[in-house]
């Protein structure tokens, strides 16, 4: 009799598991965050859809796209925004002239050197106004100094991500082991490299959640160098800008939007960021993203009122450093590329 | 009020005095029995923790360490194989499909080795093996390969999901492999996560303690709360409550150490103990938390029966001593009530037959025992009293017929026109033993005597009356000072004790032509102080003091006497009259006294003389008897 009650509850228990997973999985598929506000259906019926690829899986890095989205600052534009599965597997460039994507967020260095083969990009914001590009070594594998990275073995990623990082390299003539990376910072903790390229925002600090103390790292904040340049922006092509240029306007101003209230809500946007990512099935704690906005907010607002603008200056220093390193580089000039 | 005296008394201070014992014998018990205790159960807690985590290694090392056996055998079978790669590959399953501990087998190689890179993942799934190859790219960034590629060297991975061929999250031993020397690719043998998380999930330990797996980088494997599990490491959970104690244990955790911590109020563990050691295979570490409050929880619980016993045993106690000092008070109240009246004279109260101790029945009958004394000493008192009335009639008689004794003063004595006395005798007590006397032993001779009998009361006073009477009765046949001075002697050998011997100055004063003879038996001086103010002081003694030496011959001086001389005589208890800082007042002090007289009679001279002594002992109380005898001739 007994065993016959927990036999009925076991099978209740899986029919409510079915139920709920079924439900979570119908709502993924159609619609991440859900706005807190809606207006009537009629309104709803005339959003233009845009389709937005964030450069990287879910994390506070995208955090006004989110805080946008949940506070319908894109609905109140008469937006239906559609947040893109993200991640290695995606790139944005790509996607955005496959037509697979209308807006994608790349950094500029990386927008700068692909746009030499179509020159139609677009920059819509410019979110981020420095880099957060880090060296860091472990102290204990004998990197106390820059001459100390000569010969060892450095890790930087296999994407355009990695082309600050060999710049520095060259300016400093240092000869090192490259070993390609994908995602994680595992390789460097098990020390099958000696140096290691990561973003303040996110691998840094990973590396801290592993137990390893900023006092055991030596690093290198490409911010505090001359190649520092401005990073994260929103993209599209010069094609769709033209066909919506209204459109491009608003996504990008709801966007910074949704950044300004990240940046005064901080706790609550985290709380979000979580969830996405949970919905996401990321393994993420509120420390680590609570980090990530954190330094990004202070990346963000580097220039007082200025927020979302591309500075000319960076335009032309990010230029530079590609031309000086020979490398392709935009034809486009500053205000064809920043239209507004 | 008298009820709250009596709760006061005994039974009070003895329950005050039971509780502060008690308060300071159970704090020292319980006190002691807590540190004893604590550091025991603490040892117990630790024995038993290090035991349910040693156990729960060792399971999961077991599981670990087979993956590490078949992979040997794997290794063999690789190189004995693998250029026939189908029987390779039906071998792989096989193992595959047999141990249950393996999940897959994948051989990778490196791009840059053979046929330019590729993988192939065999397991087993819906009853059918299974080959999913791979190209480089998918696979060569991945930890699994990229890792052991870089460090050449055998590696356990982090937790992992294989979304490319078993889609389980399991945790590999990748091997890399060799060939001529140089590393080509890696072999990797994946194992269930959930398998560990199965051995460790259950563990339960007293109310509240569980445990938890921690990886190589401090990542939460396993923990009760699943919100944690992949999402936090020990890093985290230590940054999200600031916590740095934290931060350390978690440090030492992925080193590999040991040890039983004490996590006081910690935001995550809450106020916890927290056991940690390794897993060797992987560097993985094993957390067991056990709450504060379950390892000492029965300690406290024994030392909350023992408080409610002291109260317990304190409440009993003072109880019995109320009711027993209750009990013991009762026959003390009696006695108080018994000597109340016999203070007040009733000697005959009734005592209480009988106490309730030992004690308070010797009280009883110590209390009988002086009743019945005092009532004997009263009687024996009452007795002693009447006879001491009965004494102090007579000796007021005695004293009167003393006074008798002593002439009367008048102005002329027995008529006498040639001279005038005055004689002052003040005793110390009611009976004295000075002596003054004088009369005409004839017509033309006047006999005055002053003496002191040593000693005061009875005795002296007797000897006194023996001496004035023999006196009186010898100067009739002698006429010279010194023999009647020698028969006084005599006389008084026979009479008395030695130790009451008499000093004495007598005079026979002749009227008609103021010729004196005199005799000091041991005496004070004789003054003579003439009409001018002026006075003499004769010293001269003829013998010892009387009574002392028998058949002693006693001589006599002789001086006489101009018209208005007066002759003043006194005893020592003039000289030795002393004042409250007990200096004497001497023959100097006498001396004063007699230049500043102003007196014109002997009544005068002996007064003022009197007066001036007393104002020197200003009250110090009269220790001797105080004469004084003065006699003018012809005034």
């Amino acid at each position: 009799m007994h065993s016959r009650q927990i036999i009925y509850l076991i099978i209740a228990l899986m029919i409510a598991v079915f139920f709920f997973t079924g439900c979570r999985k119908e709502k993924n598929g159609q619609l991440e965050i859900t706005p807190e506000k809606t207006d009537s259906p009629e309104k709803k019926t005339s959003l233009f859809t845009i389709r937005y690829r964030p450069v990287w899986t879910a994390q506070a890095e995208f955090a006004g796209v989110y805080m946008a989205q949940k506070k319908g600052f894109y609905y109140d534009k008469g937006l239906n925004v559609i947040i893109q599965p993200s991640g290695i597997n995606y790139p944005p460039y790509e996607n955005l002239q496959q037509g697979y994507s209308d807006i994608v967020q790349m950094s500029l260095l990386t927008a700068l050197k692909r746009d030499a083969e179509k020159g139609n990009l677009i920059n819509l914001a410019q979110i981020t106004q420095r880099t957060s590009l880090m060296l860091v070594g472990k102290k204990s594998r004998g990197i106390n100094s820059i001459p100390d990275f000569e010969g060892k073995k450095i890790g930087l990623w296999k994407t355009d991500d990695r082309l600050l990082s060999l710049i520095f390299l060259q300016q400093n003539k240092l000869n090192m082991n490259i070993v390609d990376l994908d995602i994680t910072i595992n390789l460097f903790l098990k020390d099958g490299i000696d140096v290691m390229n990561v973003m303040r925002y996110n691998e840094y600090h990973q590396i801290l959640q592993a137990g390893i103390d900023p006092e055991e790292l030596f690093t290198i904040s490409f911010a505090d160098t001359e190649l520092n340049i401005a990073d994260n922006g929103l993209y599209t092509t010069r094609e769709f800008y033209s066909k919506y240029p209204k459109q491009c306007r608003d996504f990008a101003a709801a966007t910074l939007q949704g950044w300004i209230y990240a940046i005064n809500n901080q706790e609550e946007t985290v709380s979000t960021v979580l969830e996405v990512m949970h919905q996401h099935h990321l393994p993420a704690n509120r420390p680590h993203q609570k980090w990530m906005l954190n330094e990004l907010c202070r990346d963000i607002t580097i220039y007082k009122n200025q927020v979302g603008i591309l500075q000319e200056s960076d335009f032309n220093k990010a230029k530079k450093i590609l031309t000086d390193q020979n490398l392709p580089a935009t034809r486009q000039t500053y205000k064809g590329f920043f239209p507004q | 009020m008298k009820q709250r005296q009596e709760k006061r008394g005994m039974a009070y201070q003895i329950i005050v005095f039971i509780f502060i014992s008690l308060i300071l014998v159970f704090a020292a018990f319980i006190g002691i029995t807590r540190i004893l205790f604590s550091h025991i159960m603490m040892d117990n807690a630790k024995e038993t923790v290090s035991h349910l985590a040693n156990e729960t290694i060792y399971q999961i090392e077991n599981r670990l360490t087979k993956v590490l056996d078949i992979s040997r055998t794997i290794l063999i079978l690789y190189h004995n194989n693998h250029f026939e790669r189908k029987k390779l590959d039906a071998l792989l399953h096989d193992l595959v499909y047999e141990f249950e501990t393996l999940e897959a087998v994948t051989i990778a190689y490196a791009p840059s080795s053979y046929q330019k890179g590729y993988s192939r993942t065999i397991f087993h799934s819906q009853n059918k093996a299974i080959y999913r190859e791979l190209q480089p790219a998918d696979y060569q960034y991945l930890d699994w390969f990229q890792i052991p590629f870089e460090l050449e060297s055998k590696y356990w991975t982090e937790p992992w999901y294989d979304a490319n061929a078993t889609k389980e999250t399991v945790i590999s031993y990748c091997i890399p492999l060799f060939a001529e020397g140089k590393c080509i690719g890696i072999m990797r043998l994946d194992t269930e996560l959930s398998a560990l998380q199965k051995i460790v999930s259950p563990l339960k330990l007293k109310h509240s303690g569980y445990a938890f797996l921690v990886s190589s980088i401090g990542t939460i494997i396993t923990h009760p709360a699943d919100s944690l599990t992949f999402n936090e490491s020990i890093f985290s959970l230590a940054e999200a409550t600031n916590d740095k104690q934290l931060r350390q244990i978690g440090k030492k955790m992925i080193n590999g150490d040991i040890d039983f911590v004490h996590l006081q109020n910690n935001a995550v563990f809450g106020d916890s103990w927290l056991y940690y050691a390794p897993l060797i295979t992987n560097n993985w570490s094993l957390g067991i938390v056990i709450a504060h409050e379950d390892i000492v929880g029965d300690l406290n619980l024994l030392l909350i029966i023992q408080t409610l016993f002291s109260v317990i045993i304190f409440l009993t106690i003072s109880l019995i001593v109320y009711y027993r000092t209750l009990s013991i008070s009762r026959p003390i109240r009696l006695f108080m009530e018994v000597a109340n009246k016999i203070g007040q004279g009733d000697f005959d109260a009734k005592l209480p037959s009988t106490g309730n101790s030992y004690e308070i029945d010797r009280l009883i009958l110590a209390f009988e025992t002086m009743q019945e004394s005092l009532k004997e000493y009263i009687q024996n008192l009452e007795i002693t009293i009447e006879e001491k009335n009965r004494i102090e009639a007579e000796v007021k008689i005695a004293s009167e017929i003393q006074r008798k004794l002593i002439p009367e003063n008048t102005l002329h004595p027995y008529g006498i026109q040639e001279l005038r006395c005055y004689g002052i005798l003040e005793p110390a007590g009611d009976i004295g033993g000075d002596l003054y006397d004088f009369f005409p032993v004839d017509k033309s001779h006047f006999l005055f005597v002053i003496a002191d009998v040593t000693g005061k009361g009875i005795v002296a006073s007797m000897t006194m009356t023996m001496v004035s009477t023999y006196l009186r009765t010898v100067s009739t046949y002698h006429y010279t000072t010194g023999e009647i001075m020698q028969n006084l002697n005599n006389f008084l050998c026979k009479q008395t004790s030695a130790s009451n011997f008499v000093t004495a100055l007598l005079g026979i004063l002749n009227l008609k032509n103021g010729k004196l003879e005199f005799s000091n038996a041991g005496h004070t001086p004789l003054i003579i102080r003439n009409i001018d103010n002026d006075y003499k002081i004769i010293s001269e003694t003829h013998s010892s003091p009387l009574g002392v030496f028998a058949n002693m011959v006693i001589g006599s001086a002789a001086i006489t006497l101009e018209k208005g001389d007066e002759i003043i005589l006194f005893t020592d208890g003039i000289t030795e009259t002393m004042n409250p800082a007990e200096d004497f007042l001497e023959l100097k002090g006498l001396e004063n006294i007699i230049t500043e007289l102003n007196s014109t009679n002997p009544e005068q001279t002996a007064v003022q003389i009197l007066q001036k002594v007393h104002s020197f002992a200003q009250n110090t109380p009269q220790k001797d008897d105080i004469t004084i005898l003065v006699i003018d001739y012809k005034k």
